[in-house]
């Protein structure tokens, strides 16, 4: 008897650990072999991809975003942008193509569901990953996803990009690492957009305002939390402050 | 584990194969169920909604 608990305990141990092993070590596995792909693939869409100049017009139908900006952070004009990023380690702002005047946007049609969107890049938290479209099972296991029916990144709305904590290489680990003031780009078809943190909450997975399209141009990260645990959401919310599409939006995202 | 073999119906060629897909369709069981466990407890992917 006490020999078959101990083989028992033994394959449940063995079980235990494999467990460990799969979700960690098994899954980032899937996710780098994803992320190659992706990367392949925006590198091919951006070189296809011919940008579309249409003249904004600001969506007054839309609400205003309900987060206050934190006291004493610097606004857009009060930034050198080019130096920030610069010592951030980020790539630089796109500016405008030529020909493109102050009220027009550069915009793209959204990549197929899987399709590569962009490069997410936040030195705070150590991300550096390709987003890919979609935010179901299959896409999260490339890599980090952007929510569909939201706003591209450097367009006008929410853009929200979600992103495993723990497995699937777990893009978004150390966001809680990221603080108002913190600096993100995000490169698409479009060019560069830079964004500058401005929120950093915790919400139930069920509250879906964090992904309503607001006035101006915003970027909202979701992830799980705390680590290992998917009872809550890690949100970053941060607006757009630079790239070729900010001559336009940055006043409507202040 | 030779005992569960030996029950195995057939010849030992056919055991063999019988082994190998039961094996193969465990595999595959344990990793849904481990897949399942890590979406449920460990990590959705961090979604909204």
């Amino acid at each position: 008897m006490a020999r078959r608990v101990g083989w028992a305990l033994l394959a449940v141990g063995v079980l235990l650990g494999a467990f460990v092993g799969y979700e960690l070590w098994v899954t980032s596995l899937v996710a780098r072999h994803g992320q190659a792909g992706l990367q392949a693939e925006l590198e091919e869409r951006s070189a296809a991809a011919v940008p579309a100049v249409v003249r904004y017009e600001a969506d007054t139908g839309r609400a205003v975003s309900p987060l206050s900006l934190p006291a004493g952070l610097p606004g857009p004009g009060e930034i050198d942008l080019a130096a920030a990023l610069a010592s951030a380690g980020l790539p630089p702002a796109s500016s405008p193509p030529p020909g493109v005047g102050e009220g027009d946007l550069v915009s793209e049609e959204p990549p197929p569901e899987g399709g590569p969107v962009g490069r997410i890049v936040i030195p705070a938290a150590g991300v550096d990953w390709t987003v890919v479209e979609g935010v179901s099972a299959a896409d999260l296991r490339r890599g980090a996803g952007h929510m569909p029916a939201t706003a591209l990144p450097g367009q006008p709305g929410n853009a929200v990009i979600s992103g495993h904590r723990t497995t699937y290489g777990a893009p978004f680990h150390h966001l809680d690492r990221v603080a108002p003031g913190d600096l993100i780009t995000v490169t698409t078809v479009t060019g560069t957009h830079a964004y500058q943190v401005v929120h950093v909450m915790v919400v139930r997975p069920s509250e879906v305002w964090v992904t309503e399209q607001w006035q101006g141009s915003w970027l909202t990260l979701t992830t799980c939390h705390p680590r290992f645990s998917a009872r809550q959401r890690l949100v970053v919310v941060a607006r757009l402050i630079g790239g070729p599409n900010a001559p336009a939006l940055v006043a409507g995202a202040v | 584990m030779t005992g569960w073999f030996g029950r195995l119906p057939g010849p030992t060629a056919l055991r063999v194969a019988i082994a190998i897909v039961l094996a193969v369709g465990l595999a595959a069981l344990l990793l849904l169920g481990y897949e399942w466990l890590g979406r449920a407890f460990l990590d959705s992917g961090g979604t909204i909604g």
